[in-house]
């Protein structure tokens, strides 16, 4: 097999790469941390599959909770834009807002304590998304900033809870996943 | 019904040179074509290779650039350099920018995404295909692998493609040696039938000369016969004295009997006439032969026969074997002129002639022999050794007629001094004629007086003449110029015999009249006259009598009276 889900035997043949890393950097250097957060949530929407039939509504809606700039930074990337063949709407909440999660397929927590709607969401066919550095820790993701970059702590037992589907394209860039 | 198609087809396929090299040609054609559409299957198969595997790098690697880790897509990337037909690969952003990548030395992996269809670069193949998840556009893959370049390809088919230039070579070679073979085969029976037509002219030019021979000699022989006959006439009519008168007229009728017997001769050796045939016990024979030829040889020629007592009996007309035995001794003699002696052997042969039994006779002398040219025409007519006014040709002529009309057969050998064997191979006759022998001879012939006899011949000269020659006999006779006016005389009159030429103009034959008149009256007694007809043989089988002609009044009248007798009895 060309391409084994195990990226770890790989870890010698890095030293290989000829144009590697550099790019990289680069790419994620010219974003601010905002701008790549919106993306990366915007984009976890293809990697996950929700459970059908549950919901009825027409819209894709991606909730984000305390990060106004992220939201609107979503607003401009998800205009005109489908997830699964809904038109994808982006809504603000605050903490006290526990009640309209349930009108969301994607809660992101930007800051502070995000037990109270990710509880609220508990159960229900809602990725929700984290922010550990910022104090929102937990979701189904949760964003880690490491090494000068974004990246994504895997919950498989919350995706359980929360009835969804990860890709495992999606398992296989996280950083840690707990089982 | 195809099979005839099929061998003209490849009868003209091996005889025309340039059919095989059409094969040929077409053989190599076909399979330059074969291995083009290989050619191109095998490319369109790289291609796919290729295809899937840039898809399948697309699929893993669309994690890592949605999530920014580079690092992953580059281990996906690395994995690839396994496959040694891999130049170059690449994974790019979906800003089009190169994320991960790898080259092999001396390669190089573009910087910025590009967008196109599988294509050829040089000898590479170069496959783009994009990173999607969920109809999200992530980047794009970029593989660049070896196609196996052409001369490569080309050598690979090298040892076949000269397998194949051999066969089609051996094809037209074959073809042309089979072509090359055929003509000759052609032209071999082209001569051999152009000799064929030439040896058949030749026989026919030497039966020209033979017949010229025989026709010539038969003219020479005759007009000394007729200016024998016609000056004895004259003489004759001018001859006051009886004694000198008969004289004459014996000279002439001496005449006219060499003439039948040249006639004979003539007949016996064309086997146009009826045989009488009897069966002969040759040792029984010898005594006549004997004095037969004592009277013809000179006294210093002596003759020997050795004919053992148990020959078998042979069945053949005694007096033209008589004649033949008679021509072989004058032969013999005629080749010793200072003497010597003649054997006359006879031996048994057991199936000599085709498996049948036969009896041998072989006359032998100590002459001066023939050379090989003379014994090769030696049966011919007219042909002779001898000197002018010495022998007519017709010796050996009529053994040979008579052999053949015999059913047996004759050889020659001889040797220039050492003296001449002719052997003659007759039938061994089987017992069952012995009765033939026994007639009653004794018995008095009828006698032909006052008898009505119907005549029936188409020559007016001949009806006349034989018409008074039956007169003669004291008969009445009721004469017809052909068969159909024979037939209504028979009818409408008592006649007690008839006597009927056979070959007569008309419907009906003398042998269909004698038919005619036997089917009416079964005892009726017929004789046929006839000098030269094929039919003579059938109608002697018929068992009507024939008569030859030329006859004498007492031929014609013990004729007349044997036939009368064997119905009466």
């Amino acid at each position: 097999m060309l391409f084994p889900g195990s990226s770890g035997r790989y870890a010698q043949r890095l030293a290989l790469a000829l144009l590697l890393g550099t790019w990289s950097s680069l790419a994620q250097a010219a974003a601010t941390e905002g701008e790549i957060k919106a993306a990366y949530l915007y984009k976890l929407a293809s990697f996950v599959r929700w459970p059908e039939g549950v919901d009825s509504s027409s819209k894709f809606t991606i909730c984000v909770a305390s990060r106004g700039d992220v939201a609107r930074l979503l607003e401009k990337l998800a205009d005109g834009q489908q997830v699964g063949g809904r038109a994808v709407m982006v809504e603000q909440l605050t903490s006290a807002q526990a009640a309209r999660v349930k009108e969301c397929q994607l809660l992101f927590v930007g800051r502070g304590n995000a037990d109270a709607l990710f509880k609220a969401a508990h159960g229900l066919p809602v990725l929700t998304v984290g922010d550990r550095n910022s104090g929102a820790r937990g979701g189904v993701v949760d964003f880690l900033f490491r090494d000068g970059r974004v990246r994504l702590v895997i919950d498989r037992g919350a995706a359980d809870t929360q009835h969804l589907e990860l890709s495992s394209k999606l398992l296989d860039v996280a950083v840690t996943v707990t089982p | 019904m195809n099979l005839p198609l099929l061998q003209r087809f490849s009868r003209q396929l091996f005889e025309r040179r340039w059919i095989t090299g059409v094969i040929a040609l077409l053989l190599l054609l076909v399979s330059l074509l074969l291995g083009w559409q290989w050619e191109q299957r095998e490319n369109a198969n790289q291609v796919r290779q290729v295809t899937v595997q840039a898809r399948i790098l697309a699929g893993s690697v669309a994690g890592a650039l949605a999530f920014d880790d580079y690092q992953t897509a580059s281990e996906y990337l690395m994995a690839l350099r396994v496959n040694r037909n891999i130049e170059a690969a690449g994974v790019y952003n979906g800003n089009g920018n190169l994320v991960a990548g790898f080259a092999k030395p001396g390669e190089k992996v573009p910087r910025h995404a590009v967008r196109t269809a599988p294509r050829i670069e040089g000898a590479d193949l170069v496959v783009v295909e994009p990173v999607q998840q969920a109809k999200l556009e992530l980047g794009t893959v970029y593989l660049r692998a070896i196609v196996e370049p052409l001369t490569a390809r080309l050598s690979r088919y090298v040892a076949i493609g000269t397998i194949l230039l051999l066969a089609a070579l051996l094809i037209a070679v074959l073809g042309a040696s089979n072509a090359a073979a055929a003509a000759a085969n052609r032209q071999l029976l082209e001569q051999i039938a152009a000799r064929e037509m030439a040896e058949t002219a030749l026989r026919q030019a030497q039966k020209m000369e033979a017949l010229g021979q025989l026709t010539g000699g038969v003219a020479h022989d005759f007009n000394n016969l007729l200016m024998a006959a016609s000056s004895g006439l004259e003489l004759m009519q001018r001859a006051k004295e009886q004694t000198r008168r008969d004289k004459l007229s014996q000279g002439i009728r001496d005449a006219l009997d060499r003439g039948a017997q040249i006639t004979q001769q003539l007949l016996a050796f064309s086997r146009r006439t009826p045989l009488n045939s009897e069966v002969l016990q040759l040792d029984e024979h010898i005594d006549k032969l004997a004095s037969l030829l004592d009277h013809s040889l000179r006294e210093n020629v002596s003759v020997r026969f050795a004919f053992p007592p148990d020959l078998w009996p042979v069945e053949v007309d005694v007096s033209q074997f008589d004649v033949a035995i008679l021509n072989l001794a004058v032969n013999a003699k005629d080749a010793m002129p200072r003497g010597g002696r003649i054997c006359i052997t006879a031996a048994n042969r057991p199936n000599a002639l085709d498996g049948a039994d036969a009896v041998e006779i072989a006359v032998e002398d100590e002459g001066i022999g023939m050379s090989p040219e003379a014994t090769e025409k030696a049966f011919e007519p007219f042909f002779t050794t001898k000197e002018v006014g010495r022998g007519t040709g017709l010796g050996l002529s009529q053994v040979y007629g008579f052999v053949q009309a015999a059913g047996g057969t004759v050889s020659i050998a001889s040797e220039p001094g050492k003296g001449t064997t002719i052997t003659l191979l007759l039938p061994r006759s089987l017992p069952q004629t012995e009765t033939a022998a026994e007639s009653p001879l004794d018995e008095k012939p009828p006698s032909l007086k006052g008898l009505s006899i119907l005549l029936v011949e188409d020559d007016p000269n001949l009806n006349e003449l034989v018409g008074q020659m039956l007169e003669e006999q004291g008969t009445e006779v009721l004469a017809a110029r052909n068969a159909a006016e024979g037939l209504a005389l028979f009818e409408s009159h008592a006649v007690d015999a008839a006597l009927s030429d056979m070959v007569m103009p008309g419907e009906m034959g003398g042998l269909d009249l004698a038919r005619r008149m036997r089917a009416l009256r079964s005892d009726f007694p017929i004789v046929l006259m006839t000098g030269y007809s094929a039919a003579a043989g059938p109608a002697a089988a018929e068992g009507f009598t024939v008569l030859r002609k030329p006859f004498t009044m007492a031929a014609l009248a013990s004729t007349l009276e044997a036939s009368l007798r064997d119905r009466a009895g």
